[in-house]
């Protein structure tokens, strides 16, 4: 096994298609327009691995009916991706999607999620320090479910480099924040799609996004990206700090997937022997060539080198 | 059909246990997940042995009971009952299969299929060379994978 993929707080995703959805009436889905995929970040970038020919073992808290329907799902993408999943009472995550392509509305229905006891995480730590020895690299990515500590990633994190493990992390403000405190990966890819928030103080100018992702690197990371206006992303590694910009118009609704494909695709870079900025600039790649088309399917490789030509790479420190 | 590999068939879960986890964890593991066994591993994710719901059940029961044709020959029936109560906080490793039979990903269908009728497993685990845990083989996916197999070879 290569990669051990953490995914504190899976989901399964449910999307219907309902044209002309209307409350308080019996709607009903065609069979077609009724999907159903596994979810949460660390769950995607174990998948999009494992579509890479990467073999990865996904880990984290799965429990009850959805959580079940949840590993049986996993099990359909096949042989790459191994789980090891700690069972808990609680119902997995489940989040439901309803759209509307008549009245062009999107209705979310998504369940508050498990609560994980101590004695679960306890277990659970004790299995991640098992599984850690038997790969190259750890990536945690995504929330954390109500019981698990925000500095869960930190402690994650230090047990890895027990054992020279590289760490890979996309989360939110608030989770990297605790986390810090405890251990630094080797890689942070800030999640901002909810908030602009950077070590607890919201960002708007470029000047802020340098200093911050310096700051980083200045504590203990090798590599930071820091997602700028959604297209745009600051890259700070030992060496200097870098923006990186699409050549061409980003469409927006294609965006879906293209956070966790740049993680997966700096994973592979990794693998692969690249470093540092490369690393950065092939996960960009992958995530701009994933904004071409819709739907949660990662890029081909041909399709991402082609895509590392129309990207732009900005020294800016 | 010789050629079909546990690598085709197994499945890739490796869900397991330690074998200083009490009895009555494990018996909510395997409630919770569904599953009627599961591999016990040391900490290098080898595999020691292997608990079922068999390998409880006989813990529960006397001694002697293999030897009795019918469970009416039992002194008192809440003894099971008793039994499980008294074992529930003991370690796992006390009462699990040891060593485990184990199966390889290059093993064929043809060496499980017979692990299988004749001794009776329902879950085996599948291990590296070097007895690491990749996964598990049950029952049903080798059952599964034959009649895949068979449609294969009429043509259908």
């Amino acid at each position: 096994m290569k990669v051990l993929a953490v995914c504190l707080n899976p989901a399964l995703d449910r999307e219907f298609v309902i044209n002309g959805f209307t409350l308080n009436k019996l709607n009903i889905v065609p069979n077609e327009l009724n999907r159903m995929t596994p979810g949460g970040k660390g769950v995607n970038v174990a998948v999009i691995l494992s579509k890479y020919n990467v073999p990865t073992i996904l880990t984290g808290f799965v429990g009850g009916y959805v959580g079940n329907v949840l590993v049986s799902e996993l099990r359909k993408v096949g042989p790459l991706l191994t789980t090891s999943f700690v069972h808990i009472r609680d119902e997995t995550r489940e989040n439901i999607a309803i759209e509307d392509t008549l009245n062009h509305t999107l209705t979310e229905i998504n369940s508050e999620g498990p609560f994980i006891s101590r004695e679960a995480y306890e277990l659970f730590l004790k299995r991640f320090e098992v599984l850690v020895q038997k790969v190259k690299a750890v990536v945690i990515s995504g929330s954390v479910p109500r019981g698990v500590p925000f500095s869960s990633y930190g402690e994650l994190t230090s047990i890895a480099k027990k054992y020279g493990k590289t760490v890979f992390w996309e989360a939110r403000d608030e989770i990297i924040t605790e986390s810090i405190k405890i251990a630094f990966p080797d890689v942070i890819k800030y999640d901002m799609r909810r908030s602009e928030k950077i070590l607890g103080s919201y960002l708007e100018h470029e000047e802020e996004y340098v200093s911050a992702a310096k700051e980083f690197i200045k504590r203990g990371a090798k590599l930071v990206i820091l997602s700028y206006r959604t297209v745009f992303d600051f890259v700070a590694t030992a060496e200097g700090v870098w923006k990186f910009s699409p050549k061409f118009e980003i469409e927006h609704s294609f965006l879906l997937g293209a956070g966790d494909t740049f993680v997966s695709a700096m994973i592979l870079s990794h693998l692969e022997g690249k470093c540092c900025l490369d690393i950065a600039r092939y996960g960009y790649a992958a995530a701009v060539a994933k904004t071409k088309y819709l739907g949660k399917e990662p890029p081909k490789r041909e399709d991402i080198d082609k895509t590392l030509e129309l990207i732009m790479v900005e020294r800016v420190e | 059909m010789n050629r079909v590999t546990v690598a085709e068939m197994m499945t890739y879960d490796m869900t397991f246990v330690f074998e200083n986890e009490t009895v009555e964890s494990v018996i909510e593991l395997l409630d919770m997940s569904s599953i009627s066994g599961v591999p016990v591993v040391d900490s290098d994710l080898k595999v020691i042995g292997f608990i079922s719901e068999d390998d409880i059940i006989r813990a529960c029961l006397p001694s002697y009971f293999n030897l009795l044709q019918s469970a009416a020959f039992l002194p008192d029936t809440n003894l099971f009952i008793s039994n499980l109560k008294k074992i529930s906080k003991d370690p796992i490793g006390k009462y699990a299969t040891k060593p485990a039979i184990t199966v390889k990903p290059t093993d064929t269908l043809l060496h499980v299929a017979d692990l299988i009728m004749r001794k009776g497993f329902k879950v085996l685990p599948v291990v590296d060379d070097n007895g690491v845990l990749l996964g598990v083989l049950t029952r049903l996916s080798v059952i599964k994978t034959a009649m895949k197999r068979d449609l294969v070879v009429n043509g259908q």
